[in-house]
């Protein structure tokens, strides 16, 4: 246990800023998040209706809940951020949702891409991806911790965009390759970064290629956050990757996928933003990063059970 | 083979960097990243490759390139010196 924490700590120093998709740095169980399990829920949801899984998730999500009460106090203190008004029971409910949310990742990734993506019944401002794809210069994809994240690759592959995801090393290499895979089913790139401080180079690389480079922006940093402040506080953001935005002048575009009520999608793509440098570069990321946060404030206020952030985000923890 | 003064890398250090140490103290062979170091970070890699690309017009695509070449103080100047010299011959 030390040592993983030893390397997850160094991850975090050597990438200061850069938000990635990371699993590795969550607070998961060591015995859950490891490749095998992800290969069995792939075998459920190739044997098993989808309604069974999803049901079977959300049961196993409630009675991890029941049984793991300080990890529900840290989704409470999160959820608390963006409505005081939110209790232990909303905090449950992120569980029994994420289980739901892994149902459908299983089942999705089983799936042909085209018949995957129709589970996004509704594209909102997808005009917005294509506006950026015809510019030519790629484009920064910032999202959150929020729905099934994954879906925003396929959506971009669908549209005929090049998509890659910056992700962190996952525990084990058998678990970064499952994952690698799983999403190349779906045309979508991993681009693995957290071991070089010159990882960016890869990233821009891809962005001059015109590739769409996606990452999740709402995670704490234990030396370098950039503060964003929502209605009841203030949350943590690791925005660094925004200056390679503005060094390359290129569009950064906020999205979110949210399961509505009847288990389809609906994609929430928002106007481009240009990041222009201001009066230093912690201004640069808390101007940019505070716009990120209010365009994401409606949608995470209106879903906050679908909000999976699983460690503590406020700026006072 | 172009010098670039000490002084020099110390103001792009300064200027593109969060440095937690007085410029002065930097010598040719303060290292830049890692245990005993400056202790820049990929924030201050990103910035200190474009203020490199702005001030002397050389850019840096390669990370092996850009590990081996900001290495310390002195591969920087070593590598300035024999990329700016390169670049004014080709031209």
């Amino acid at each position: 246990m030390a040592r993983r924490a030893d390397r997850i700590k160094f991850e975090v120093r050597v990438t200061r800023g850069f938000p990635v998709a990371s699993p590795a740095r969550a607070p998961h169980s060591a015995k859950l998040y490891r490749a095998s399990v992800f290969e069995a829920g792939e075998w459920l949801a190739r044997r098993l209706p989808l309604g069974v899984t999803r049901t079977l998730a959300a049961w196993a999500g409630w009675l991890y809940a029941w049984t793991h009460p300080q990890r529900v106090a840290v989704i409470l203190q999160n959820l608390r951020l963006l409505n005081p008004a939110l209790d232990k029971k909303s905090a449950r409910r992120v569980y029994s949702e994420f289980g739901k949310t892994l149902a459908d990742y299983f089942y999705l990734g089983t799936r042909p891409a085209a018949q995957a993506a129709e589970i996004i019944a509704q594209k909102d401002d997808h005009h917005y991806f294509r506006q950026a794809r015809d510019l030519g210069k790629g484009a920064l994809v910032v999202t959150a911790h929020f729905g099934l994240f994954e879906l925003g690759g396929l959506a971009l592959a669908q549209e005929a965009i090049p998509a890659v995801v910056l992700t962190y090393p996952e525990p084990s290499r058998a678990l970064t390759d499952w994952r690698a895979q799983f999403r190349r089913r779906w045309n979508v790139d991993t681009l693995e970064v957290g071991q070089d401080s010159f990882a960016f180079l890869h990233i821009a690389e891809r962005l001059r290629r015109g590739d769409f480079v996606a990452c999740l922006i709402d995670r704490p940093h234990p030396t370098d956050d950039t503060p964003v402040f929502w209605p009841n506080g203030a949350a943590r953001f690791s925005a660094g990757i925004l200056l390679l935005a503005a060094h390359g002048d290129v569009p950064v575009i906020p999205a979110l996928i949210v399961r509505q009520a009847d288990g389809s999608y609906r994609s929430h793509v928002f106007p481009p933003i240009f990041v222009r440098p201001r009066q230093s570069r912690a201004e640069t990321l808390r101007f940019y990063s505070q716009q990120i946060a209010d365009t994401f404030l409606p949608v995470l206020c209106a879903y906050p059970e679908q909000w999976y952030q699983f460690v503590p985000l406020s700026a006072s923890s | 083979m172009t010098e670039i003064s000490l002084h020099d890398l110390r103001k792009l250090l300064v200027d593109n960097c969060m440095l937690k140490v007085a410029p002065e103290e930097i010598q040719p062979e303060t290292l830049l990243f890692g245990p005993g170091s400056l202790g820049l970070d990929s924030i201050d890699a990103l910035q200190l490759t474009v203020g490199i690309e702005k001030t002397y017009g050389v850019p840096i695509k390669d990370p092996a390139e850009a590990r081996e070449a900001l290495h310390s103080v002195e591969t920087l100047q070593k590598w300035l010196g024999a990329r700016i010299g390169s670049n004014s011959k080709s031209a």
